[in-house]
Protein backbone atom coordinates (compact mmCIF):
# COMPACT_ATOMS: atom_id res chain seq x y z
CA UNK A 1 0.00 0.00 0.00
CA UNK A 2 1.33 3.40 -0.97
CA UNK A 3 2.07 6.01 1.66
CA UNK A 4 -0.55 8.29 0.10
CA UNK A 5 -3.23 5.68 0.62
CA UNK A 6 -2.34 5.32 4.28
CA UNK A 7 -2.67 9.06 4.66
CA UNK A 8 -6.09 8.94 3.02
CA UNK A 9 -7.21 6.27 5.44
CA UNK A 10 -5.94 8.37 8.33
CA UNK A 11 -7.96 11.39 7.12
CA UNK A 12 -10.96 9.13 6.66
CA UNK A 13 -10.65 7.79 10.20
CA UNK A 14 -10.80 11.26 11.66
CA UNK A 15 -14.24 11.74 10.19
CA UNK A 16 -14.92 8.07 10.37
CA UNK A 17 -18.48 8.50 11.59
CA UNK A 18 -19.79 11.27 9.38
CA UNK A 19 -21.73 8.62 7.42
CA UNK A 20 -23.74 7.81 10.49
CA UNK A 21 -25.35 11.24 10.32
CA UNK A 22 -26.29 10.79 6.69
CA UNK A 23 -27.90 7.47 7.52
CA UNK A 24 -29.68 9.06 10.48
CA UNK A 25 -31.05 11.91 8.36
CA UNK A 26 -32.35 9.51 5.71
CA UNK A 27 -33.75 7.30 8.48
CA UNK A 28 -35.70 10.28 9.70
CA UNK A 29 -37.25 10.79 6.26
CA UNK A 30 -38.02 7.08 5.93
CA UNK A 31 -39.54 7.15 9.40
CA UNK A 32 -41.92 9.86 8.22
CA UNK A 33 -42.78 7.69 5.23
CA UNK A 34 -43.43 4.73 7.51
CA UNK A 35 -45.76 6.89 9.56
CA UNK A 36 -47.62 7.91 6.40
CA UNK A 37 -47.99 4.21 5.50
CA UNK A 38 -49.32 3.36 8.95
CA UNK A 39 -51.71 6.26 8.83
CA UNK A 40 -53.03 5.30 5.39
CA UNK A 41 -53.59 1.67 6.37
CA UNK A 42 -55.28 2.72 9.60
CA UNK A 43 -57.54 5.14 7.78
CA UNK A 44 -58.46 2.48 5.27
CA UNK A 45 -59.38 -0.03 7.93
CA UNK A 46 -61.33 2.55 9.82
CA UNK A 47 -63.25 3.41 6.62
CA UNK A 48 -64.13 -0.24 6.04
CA UNK A 49 -64.72 -0.98 9.71
CA UNK A 50 -62.30 -3.91 9.50
CA UNK A 51 -59.63 -4.38 12.14
CA UNK A 52 -57.48 -7.12 10.63
CA UNK A 53 -56.99 -7.50 6.90
CA UNK A 54 -57.59 -11.21 6.33
CA UNK A 55 -59.85 -12.97 3.81
CA UNK A 56 -61.84 -14.93 6.36
CA UNK A 57 -62.63 -11.79 8.30
CA UNK A 58 -63.68 -9.99 5.13
CA UNK A 59 -65.86 -12.98 4.27
CA UNK A 60 -67.43 -12.69 7.71
CA UNK A 61 -68.14 -9.01 7.06
CA UNK A 62 -69.62 -9.82 3.67
CA UNK A 63 -71.93 -12.38 5.25
CA UNK A 64 -73.05 -9.91 7.89
CA UNK A 65 -73.66 -7.25 5.24
CA UNK A 66 -75.76 -9.68 3.19
CA UNK A 67 -77.87 -10.50 6.26
CA UNK A 68 -78.27 -6.80 6.85
CA UNK A 69 -79.32 -6.25 3.24
CA UNK A 70 -81.88 -9.03 3.57
CA UNK A 71 -83.36 -7.24 6.57
CA UNK A 72 -83.55 -3.99 4.61
CA UNK A 73 -85.27 -5.76 1.71
CA UNK A 74 -87.94 -7.12 4.03
CA UNK A 75 -88.34 -3.63 5.44
CA UNK A 76 -88.65 -2.18 1.96
CA UNK A 77 -91.31 -4.73 1.01
CA UNK A 78 -93.22 -3.88 4.19
CA UNK A 79 -92.93 -0.16 3.47
CA UNK A 80 -94.19 -0.61 -0.07
CA UNK A 81 -97.13 -2.60 1.31
CA UNK A 82 -97.89 0.29 3.63
CA UNK A 83 -97.77 2.74 0.74
CA UNK A 84 -100.41 0.65 -1.04
CA UNK A 85 -102.56 0.72 2.09
CA UNK A 86 -102.19 4.46 2.37
CA UNK A 87 -103.17 4.85 -1.27
CA UNK A 88 -106.24 2.76 -0.56
CA UNK A 89 -107.13 4.97 2.36
CA UNK A 90 -106.66 8.00 0.18
CA UNK A 91 -108.99 6.48 -2.39
CA UNK A 92 -111.78 6.26 0.11
CA UNK A 93 -111.96 10.04 -0.10
CA UNK A 94 -113.98 10.07 -3.29
CA UNK A 95 -114.82 8.55 -6.67
CA UNK A 96 -112.11 10.43 -8.58
CA UNK A 97 -109.50 9.42 -6.11
CA UNK A 98 -110.65 5.83 -6.26
CA UNK A 99 -110.30 5.75 -10.03
CA UNK A 100 -106.92 7.36 -9.72
CA UNK A 101 -105.89 4.72 -7.21
CA UNK A 102 -107.09 1.90 -9.47
CA UNK A 103 -104.86 3.25 -12.20
CA UNK A 104 -101.99 3.54 -9.80
CA UNK A 105 -102.35 -0.04 -8.58
CA UNK A 106 -102.50 -1.25 -12.17
CA UNK A 107 -99.20 0.41 -12.99
CA UNK A 108 -97.62 -0.87 -9.83
CA UNK A 109 -98.64 -4.38 -10.81
CA UNK A 110 -97.14 -3.87 -14.24
CA UNK A 111 -93.95 -2.56 -12.67
CA UNK A 112 -93.65 -5.66 -10.49
CA UNK A 113 -93.89 -3.78 -7.20
CA UNK A 114 -96.78 -5.93 -5.95
CA UNK A 115 -96.76 -9.61 -5.05
CA UNK A 116 -99.05 -11.40 -7.49
CA UNK A 117 -100.80 -14.75 -7.62
CA UNK A 118 -102.70 -16.67 -10.25
CA UNK A 119 -102.59 -19.80 -12.40
CA UNK A 120 -99.25 -20.59 -13.91
CA UNK A 121 -96.30 -22.91 -13.98
CA UNK A 122 -93.29 -23.77 -11.85
CA UNK A 123 -90.17 -24.95 -13.64
CA UNK A 124 -87.17 -26.48 -11.90
CA UNK A 125 -83.78 -26.63 -13.60
CA UNK A 126 -80.45 -28.00 -12.50
CA UNK A 127 -76.99 -28.59 -13.93
CA UNK A 128 -76.69 -31.52 -16.28
CA UNK A 129 -76.52 -35.05 -14.90
CA UNK A 130 -74.01 -35.93 -17.67
CA UNK A 131 -71.45 -33.80 -15.85
CA UNK A 132 -69.93 -36.68 -13.88
CA UNK A 133 -69.36 -38.67 -17.10
CA UNK A 134 -66.68 -36.29 -18.40
CA UNK A 135 -63.56 -34.61 -17.08
CA UNK A 136 -62.99 -32.30 -20.04
CA UNK A 137 -63.39 -28.77 -18.59
CA UNK A 138 -64.81 -27.45 -21.86
CA UNK A 139 -67.47 -30.14 -21.89
CA UNK A 140 -68.28 -29.57 -18.22
CA UNK A 141 -68.68 -25.88 -18.99
CA UNK A 142 -71.29 -26.69 -21.61
CA UNK A 143 -73.13 -28.94 -19.13
CA UNK A 144 -73.66 -26.16 -16.60
CA UNK A 145 -76.63 -23.84 -16.71
CA UNK A 146 -75.66 -20.39 -17.92
CA UNK A 147 -77.21 -16.97 -17.94
CA UNK A 148 -78.27 -17.39 -21.57
CA UNK A 149 -80.22 -20.59 -20.73
CA UNK A 150 -82.17 -18.69 -18.08
CA UNK A 151 -82.63 -15.72 -20.42
CA UNK A 152 -84.00 -18.05 -23.07
CA UNK A 153 -86.49 -19.60 -20.64
CA UNK A 154 -87.67 -16.17 -19.51
CA UNK A 155 -87.95 -15.04 -23.11
CA UNK A 156 -90.03 -18.10 -24.07
CA UNK A 157 -92.32 -17.51 -21.10
CA UNK A 158 -92.83 -13.92 -22.17
CA UNK A 159 -93.60 -15.00 -25.72
CA UNK A 160 -96.20 -17.38 -24.27
CA UNK A 161 -97.84 -14.44 -22.50
CA UNK A 162 -96.52 -14.79 -18.95
CA UNK A 163 -97.71 -11.83 -16.90
CA UNK A 164 -95.30 -12.15 -14.00
CA UNK A 165 -92.09 -14.18 -13.75
CA UNK A 166 -89.71 -14.80 -10.88
CA UNK A 167 -86.43 -16.68 -10.76
CA UNK A 168 -85.47 -18.14 -7.37
CA UNK A 169 -87.64 -15.53 -5.68
CA UNK A 170 -86.29 -12.64 -7.74
CA UNK A 171 -89.01 -10.90 -9.72
CA UNK A 172 -88.17 -10.34 -13.38
CA UNK A 173 -89.03 -6.73 -14.16
CA UNK A 174 -88.30 -4.44 -17.06
CA UNK A 175 -84.92 -3.44 -15.60
CA UNK A 176 -83.85 -6.96 -14.59
CA UNK A 177 -80.60 -8.36 -15.93
CA UNK A 178 -79.67 -12.04 -15.80
CA UNK A 179 -76.00 -12.79 -16.07
CA UNK A 180 -73.33 -15.10 -14.76
CA UNK A 181 -70.81 -13.74 -12.29
CA UNK A 182 -68.28 -16.47 -11.62
CA UNK A 183 -70.05 -19.70 -10.73
CA UNK A 184 -73.43 -18.15 -9.88
CA UNK A 185 -76.07 -16.25 -11.81
CA UNK A 186 -77.05 -12.76 -10.73
CA UNK A 187 -80.66 -11.62 -11.10
CA UNK A 188 -81.44 -8.05 -10.09
CA UNK A 189 -77.81 -8.01 -8.87
CA UNK A 190 -78.68 -10.71 -6.32
CA UNK A 191 -76.62 -13.91 -6.60
CA UNK A 192 -78.66 -17.08 -7.01
CA UNK A 193 -77.43 -20.64 -7.51
CA UNK A 194 -78.66 -23.96 -8.82
CA UNK A 195 -81.21 -25.48 -8.67
CA UNK A 196 -83.20 -22.73 -10.38
CA UNK A 197 -86.91 -22.39 -9.85
CA UNK A 198 -88.80 -20.29 -12.30
CA UNK A 199 -92.35 -19.29 -11.45
CA UNK A 200 -94.61 -17.67 -14.03
CA UNK A 201 -98.22 -16.51 -13.95
CA UNK A 202 -100.21 -16.97 -17.15
CA UNK A 203 -102.26 -19.57 -18.96
CA UNK A 204 -100.62 -22.79 -17.70
CA UNK A 205 -101.29 -24.75 -20.89
CA UNK A 206 -99.95 -22.01 -23.15
CA UNK A 207 -96.89 -21.49 -20.98
CA UNK A 208 -96.18 -25.18 -20.89
CA UNK A 209 -96.55 -25.71 -24.62
CA UNK A 210 -94.39 -22.63 -25.26
CA UNK A 211 -91.57 -24.23 -23.34
CA UNK A 212 -92.02 -27.84 -24.45
CA UNK A 213 -92.54 -27.16 -28.16
CA UNK A 214 -90.48 -29.45 -30.40
CA UNK A 215 -86.99 -28.03 -30.80
CA UNK A 216 -87.76 -25.57 -28.04
CA UNK A 217 -85.84 -24.79 -24.90
CA UNK A 218 -86.94 -27.78 -22.82
CA UNK A 219 -86.20 -30.16 -25.71
CA UNK A 220 -82.73 -28.67 -26.03
CA UNK A 221 -82.00 -28.80 -22.31
CA UNK A 222 -83.18 -32.38 -22.02
CA UNK A 223 -80.91 -33.50 -24.88
CA UNK A 224 -77.96 -32.19 -22.91
CA UNK A 225 -79.07 -34.05 -19.80
CA UNK A 226 -80.32 -31.10 -17.78
CA UNK A 227 -83.06 -32.25 -15.38
CA UNK A 228 -86.13 -30.21 -16.22
CA UNK A 229 -89.27 -30.37 -14.13
CA UNK A 230 -92.32 -28.51 -15.33
CA UNK A 231 -95.56 -28.31 -13.41
CA UNK A 232 -98.77 -26.52 -14.29
CA UNK A 233 -100.35 -25.09 -11.15
CA UNK A 234 -103.81 -23.69 -10.45
CA UNK A 235 -102.22 -21.07 -8.21
CA UNK A 236 -98.66 -19.78 -8.00
CA UNK A 237 -97.23 -16.75 -6.23
CA UNK A 238 -94.70 -14.36 -7.68
CA UNK A 239 -92.98 -12.05 -5.18
CA UNK A 240 -92.62 -8.30 -5.58
CA UNK A 241 -89.50 -6.67 -6.94
CA UNK A 242 -87.38 -5.23 -4.11
CA UNK A 243 -84.54 -3.63 -6.05
CA UNK A 244 -84.09 0.09 -6.68
CA UNK A 245 -86.80 1.80 -8.75
CA UNK A 246 -85.40 5.33 -8.92
CA UNK A 247 -84.71 6.83 -12.33
CA UNK A 248 -81.52 8.84 -12.16
CA UNK A 249 -81.09 9.80 -15.80
CA UNK A 250 -84.33 9.30 -17.70
CA UNK A 251 -86.89 12.11 -17.65
CA UNK A 252 -90.24 12.35 -19.40
CA UNK A 253 -90.18 14.55 -22.51
CA UNK A 254 -92.16 17.70 -21.68
CA UNK A 255 -95.44 18.24 -23.53
CA UNK A 256 -94.35 21.46 -25.29
CA UNK A 257 -91.21 19.81 -26.63
CA UNK A 258 -93.22 16.85 -27.85
CA UNK A 259 -95.49 19.17 -29.85
CA UNK A 260 -92.49 20.99 -31.28
CA UNK A 261 -90.99 17.72 -32.40
CA UNK A 262 -94.24 16.66 -34.02
CA UNK A 263 -94.48 20.00 -35.84
CA UNK A 264 -90.93 19.66 -37.10
CA UNK A 265 -91.65 16.12 -38.24
CA UNK A 266 -94.74 17.34 -40.05
CA UNK A 267 -92.87 19.97 -42.05
CA UNK A 268 -90.28 17.59 -43.37
CA UNK B 1 -24.49 3.87 21.66
CA UNK B 2 -23.79 6.14 18.73
CA UNK B 3 -24.54 3.19 16.44
CA UNK B 4 -28.21 3.50 17.39
CA UNK B 5 -28.52 7.03 15.99
CA UNK B 6 -30.26 5.91 12.73
CA UNK B 7 -32.83 3.90 14.71
CA UNK B 8 -33.54 6.98 16.82
CA UNK B 9 -33.88 9.00 13.61
CA UNK B 10 -36.39 6.46 12.27
CA UNK B 11 -38.45 6.57 15.46
CA UNK B 12 -38.26 10.38 15.56
CA UNK B 13 -39.49 10.55 11.94
CA UNK B 14 -42.42 8.26 12.74
CA UNK B 15 -43.40 10.28 15.80
CA UNK B 16 -43.23 13.63 14.04
CA UNK B 17 -45.13 12.42 10.95
CA UNK B 18 -47.79 10.79 13.10
CA UNK B 19 -48.33 14.13 14.80
CA UNK B 20 -48.89 15.81 11.42
CA UNK B 21 -52.31 15.45 9.77
CA UNK B 22 -50.94 13.66 6.68
CA UNK B 23 -53.09 11.26 4.77
CA UNK B 24 -52.46 9.48 1.47
CA UNK B 25 -55.38 8.33 -0.72
CA UNK B 26 -55.79 4.58 -0.60
CA UNK B 27 -55.09 4.04 -4.32
CA UNK B 28 -51.52 5.21 -3.70
CA UNK B 29 -50.99 2.94 -0.66
CA UNK B 30 -49.09 0.41 -2.79
CA UNK B 31 -46.72 3.08 -4.08
CA UNK B 32 -46.10 4.37 -0.59
CA UNK B 33 -45.39 0.92 0.84
CA UNK B 34 -42.91 0.05 -1.90
CA UNK B 35 -41.22 3.45 -1.54
CA UNK B 36 -40.92 2.77 2.18
CA UNK B 37 -39.24 -0.58 1.50
CA UNK B 38 -36.81 1.13 -0.87
CA UNK B 39 -36.02 3.67 1.86
CA UNK B 40 -35.38 0.99 4.48
CA UNK B 41 -33.20 -0.89 2.03
CA UNK B 42 -31.13 2.24 1.34
CA UNK B 43 -30.65 2.84 5.06
CA UNK B 44 -29.39 -0.69 5.66
CA UNK B 45 -27.17 -0.49 2.59
CA UNK B 46 -25.71 2.80 3.78
CA UNK B 47 -25.17 1.46 7.28
CA UNK B 48 -23.34 -1.55 5.91
CA UNK B 49 -21.19 0.61 3.64
CA UNK B 50 -20.35 2.85 6.60
CA UNK B 51 -19.24 -0.09 8.73
CA UNK B 52 -17.19 -1.40 5.83
CA UNK B 53 -15.60 2.05 5.51
CA UNK B 54 -16.54 2.52 1.91
CA UNK B 55 -19.41 4.94 2.49
CA UNK B 56 -19.89 7.58 -0.18
CA UNK B 57 -22.36 10.33 0.62
CA UNK B 58 -23.23 11.00 -3.03
CA UNK B 59 -23.87 7.35 -3.76
CA UNK B 60 -25.98 7.11 -0.62
CA UNK B 61 -28.21 10.13 -1.17
CA UNK B 62 -28.73 9.48 -4.89
CA UNK B 63 -29.36 5.82 -4.07
CA UNK B 64 -32.11 6.79 -1.67
CA UNK B 65 -34.04 8.83 -4.20
CA UNK B 66 -33.35 6.70 -7.26
CA UNK B 67 -34.28 3.43 -5.50
CA UNK B 68 -37.48 4.97 -4.27
CA UNK B 69 -38.38 6.34 -7.68
CA UNK B 70 -37.51 3.08 -9.43
CA UNK B 71 -39.58 1.04 -6.98
CA UNK B 72 -42.65 3.26 -7.34
CA UNK B 73 -42.13 3.37 -11.12
CA UNK B 74 -42.29 -0.43 -11.15
CA UNK B 75 -45.61 -0.38 -9.30
CA UNK B 76 -46.88 2.27 -11.68
CA UNK B 77 -45.81 0.21 -14.68
CA UNK B 78 -47.61 -2.80 -13.22
CA UNK B 79 -50.80 -0.77 -12.89
CA UNK B 80 -50.35 0.57 -16.40
CA UNK B 81 -49.95 -2.78 -18.18
CA UNK B 82 -52.52 -4.55 -16.00
CA UNK B 83 -49.94 -6.66 -14.17
CA UNK B 84 -50.73 -5.51 -10.66
CA UNK B 85 -48.48 -8.17 -9.14
CA UNK B 86 -45.39 -6.52 -10.62
CA UNK B 87 -44.89 -4.71 -7.31
CA UNK B 88 -44.00 -8.11 -5.87
CA UNK B 89 -40.79 -7.97 -7.91
CA UNK B 90 -39.74 -4.84 -6.02
CA UNK B 91 -40.88 -6.29 -2.69
CA UNK B 92 -38.94 -9.52 -3.16
CA UNK B 93 -35.78 -7.86 -4.49
CA UNK B 94 -35.72 -5.24 -1.72
CA UNK B 95 -36.68 -7.74 0.96
CA UNK B 96 -33.89 -10.16 0.07
CA UNK B 97 -31.36 -7.34 -0.04
CA UNK B 98 -32.51 -5.99 3.31
CA UNK B 99 -31.96 -9.34 4.99
CA UNK B 100 -28.53 -9.75 3.40
CA UNK B 101 -27.48 -6.28 4.51
CA UNK B 102 -28.92 -6.78 7.97
CA UNK B 103 -26.87 -9.95 8.38
CA UNK B 104 -23.68 -8.23 7.30
CA UNK B 105 -24.35 -5.23 9.56
CA UNK B 106 -24.90 -7.57 12.48
CA UNK B 107 -21.64 -9.39 11.84
CA UNK B 108 -19.68 -6.17 11.50
CA UNK B 109 -21.15 -4.71 14.68
CA UNK B 110 -20.42 -7.87 16.65
CA UNK B 111 -16.83 -7.85 15.34
CA UNK B 112 -16.42 -4.23 16.41
CA UNK B 113 -17.80 -4.90 19.88
CA UNK B 114 -15.37 -7.75 20.26
CA UNK B 115 -12.42 -5.54 19.30
CA UNK B 116 -13.69 -2.83 21.65
CA UNK B 117 -13.91 -5.25 24.57
CA UNK B 118 -10.62 -6.96 23.94
CA UNK B 119 -8.57 -3.76 23.66
CA UNK B 120 -7.40 -2.78 27.14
Amino acid sequence: MAVGDLHKIEVHRKHSRHWLWYVTAISFVTGALLAACLRTQRQWRADLGIGVWRPEIIAEHLKASREEAKGYKAELAATRGRVTELENTLAQGGRDKELFNQELQKYKMLMGLVELEGPGIIMRLDDSTLRSATSDPEEIESLLLHDYDLQRVVNELRVAGAEAISLNGQRIVERTAIRCVGPVAHVNNVPIGTPYEITAIGDPQVLRSGLTIRGGIVDWLKTLGFPVELKAMPKVRVPAYTGPIELRFAKPVSASKQEADTAKGGKQ
Amino acid sequence: MIWLAPACGLIGGVLIALALPWHVPIQYANYLSVALLAGLDTILGGYRAGLEERFDDHVFVTGFFINMLAATALVWLGDLIGLRELYLAAVVALGVRMFTNLGIVRRLLVARMRVFRETP
